[in-house]
């Protein structure tokens, strides 16, 4: 008898121990296009961090007795137009990039979630102000409010910072707040203000949380944007200042040089387009993974 | 219907009024005397110039000035030029703006196109591999940028080909690369959006109903299929017009054509800010009017919202 039951015990095939979020990173992991962007995307963090140590030569550093050589041993994606090594360049620009997108995300995802929060929860007039606010920032071009504020600004990371995140953060607060809108009136909800449960702890533990999905996804997507706006003031001359070395400012330098020395404007481009493209894939792939219901929304 | 245009047309002028007032705030924050800026490397005394401050109404608080602003604009007059002096505002814009639609008209008929085109083919052949090919290439247009793909295109087709000029916009063979350049981003965006959208309405009844009637597959997905899958869609071409529009900085200037995208950017660095602040007006009436467009096509394309209150 006892035996029986033990028997039964052992052969009960168990399942491994399982929660929304793994099943999640499950699937992300089964779709090949994300799992190879999160490869490439760790790959490039990590350079990027230690860029002291990955880069061969000092970003910097002007060689004038080897300017614009095409790649060789000693310099692997040639040297610039002051001879300074293109690869330790494009390293050191990705900690910039890399560094912009995120944090920019950061502050303006933490901001426009706060206000798409409030706005959607409480509704009425602090719903109106903050949402017309909203409207303005959309209706402004958005980029040529970037350029003019960098322009008024200081040329430094945190303008450029500070100006990113001022024109970005309308997109999570728009996106919040429809998802509060589309929660707040849920049993759940309605069932947790009728325990006497305070506005903080419901926002927090019962609204956020059901809502959290697509800002992950955006948030990813949004580095991308975030990281390719830099990169066009960069590229337009504006924003962070040479000789620091950013994706965009060595395109547009590049550029000059495209008829004799194309590898100059060619490797950073074809770098800032495959950050671009894993990023891409990455909110994909997060986007099935996560809510394999949700729609493709632009 | 009525009551729901009024209140686009108050949000309109509303959202206007704000990006304006902000933009107009930020430029007279900016450091930099305006009259210094107009007055150049000429030696201009001290009295001189503040007589041209209360002529300007520069001695103004900002809100008074935005008044004396926006009533100008109204009756057509957005200022001078700060750079060149003596130049009105609208002297420049108008022609940019001209030069903008022109080429920009083109990049967006021809998104649209492919756009449907790309996205009804995927979705028909749903989990084919013209489905994944094409999906990967509309992610792949995504995630190019502007500067970056117009780099590769000039080398490929301008400088090694020799097929296109490099830049300029001369002859309608100058408006291909910038056109293709801005619309591949919009293009891949919007196939995305159509092959969603198409799936979605594949498989409603009424689909089923219009095949049993026995149309042909052709009418099935064109008639009844595309068109109420484009209804969806209708809202973010809108959307995308004015971001295209907005948009046009970096292609403007990489490919050197006059439009509103380089005169902004141009002005920003001249600081500019009548200029500045006329392009910033100029485009976000074009965004609003793209959408509010969108808005009124809707009745078109869907009589529930015609008759519906």
């Amino acid at each position: 008898m006892t035996d029986t039951t033990h028997s039964t015990v052992k052969s009960l095939d168990l399942p491994r121990p399982s929660s929304p979020w793994i099943d999640a990173m499950r699937r992300m992991m089964r779709n090949r296009a994300a799992f190879v962007s999160t490869i490439f995307l760790s790959g490039l963090v990590l350079v990027a961090i230690f860029a002291d140590f990955t880069a061969p030569y000092d970003p910097t550093l002007a060689d004038f007795a080897s300017i614009r050589q095409p790649p060789s041993v000693e310099h692997l994606l040639g040297t610039d137009e002051i001879g300074r090594d293109m690869l330790s360049r494009i390293i050191y620009g990705a900690r910039i990039s890399l560094f912009v997108g995120v944090f920019v995300q950061v502050v303006a995802t933490s901001f426009g979630v706060t206000l798409g929060l409030i706005a959607g929860y409480y509704g009425g007039i602090v719903d109106v102000i903050i949402m017309r606010a909203v409207d303005i920032m959309y209706a402004l071009p958005n980029f040529l409010f970037a350029v003019f504020m960098v322009s008024l600004l200081k040329p430094d990371v945190g303008s450029v910072l500070l100006t990113l995140s001022l024109s970005t953060w309308p997109f999570s607060a728009r996106l919040m707040r429809g998802q509060v809108m589309a929660t707040k009136n849920a049993d759940y909800i309605v069932a947790a203000k009728a325990l006497g449960t305070g506005d903080v702890r419901i926002i927090l533990l019962h609204i956020l949380p059901n809502a959290i999905t697509p800002i992950i996804i955006q948030f990813t997507l949004g580095i991308a944007t975030v990281i390719m706006a830099e990169a066009g003031l960069s590229f337009l001359g504006i924003g962070i200042r040479p000789p620091n070395p950013t994706w965009g400012a060595m395109i547009n330098k590049g550029r000059e040089f495209i008829r004799t020395s194309p590898h100059l404007a060619i490797y950073p481009s074809i770098v800032l387009g495959l950050t671009m493209i894993a990023l891409n894939f990455l909110g994909d792939g997060l986007r099935d993974a996560l809510d394999p219901r949700m729609k493709e929304v632009g | 219907m009525q009551r729901y245009l009024l209140q686009r047309i108050f949000f309109i002028v509303f959202s206007l009024f704000g990006a304006t007032l902000l933009a107009f705030t930020a430029s007279r924050l900016a450091p930099g005397d305006p009259l210094r800026l107009m007055a150049g490397d000429q030696n201009i005394p001290q009295d001189v110039l503040d007589e041209w401050r209360a002529r300007y109404g520069l001695d103004q608080p900002i809100l008074v000035q935005y008044g004396y602003y926006v009533g100008n604009a109204l009756q057509g007059d957005l200022g001078k030029s700060y750079h060149y002096v003596g130049t009105d505002v609208t002297e420049l814009l108008g022609p940019a703006i001209v030069v903008t639609l022109t080429w920009e008209s083109i990049a967006i008929v021809f998104a649209i196109i492919i756009a449907v085109l790309l996205g009804v083919v995927s979705a028909l052949g749903y989990n084919t591999w013209v489905d994944t090919g094409a999906m990967t290439l509309a992610l792949v247009g995504i995630s190019l940028p502007d500067f970056a793909l117009a780099t590769f295109m000039v080398l490929l087709f301008a400088l090694r080909l020799d097929w296109l000029p490099v830049a300029g916009y001369e002859t309608p063979a100058h408006y291909v690369l910038p056109a293709i350049t801005l619309a591949t981003r919009p293009c891949a965006l919007l196939s995305r959006l159509v092959r969603a959208s198409m799936l979605e309405v594949l498989h409603q009844d009424y689909m089923t109903t219009a095949r049993a009637k026995g149309l042909s597959n052709r009418a099935v997905i064109i008639r009844h299929g595309l068109r109420n899958a484009l209804f969806p869609v209708l809202t973010v071409i809108g959307i995308l017009i004015g971001r295209i529009l907005s948009g046009s900085f970096i292609v403007e200037t990489i490919f050197n054509i006059p439009g509103i995208g380089r005169l902004g950017v141009t002005a920003v660095l001249q600081r500019d800010y009548p200029v500045i602040l006329g392009a910033t007006l100029a485009l976000a009436v074009a965004f609003l009017l793209s959408t509010f467009v969108i808005d009124l096509l809707y009745g078109v394309i869907d009589p529930r919202i015609r008759t519906a209150g």
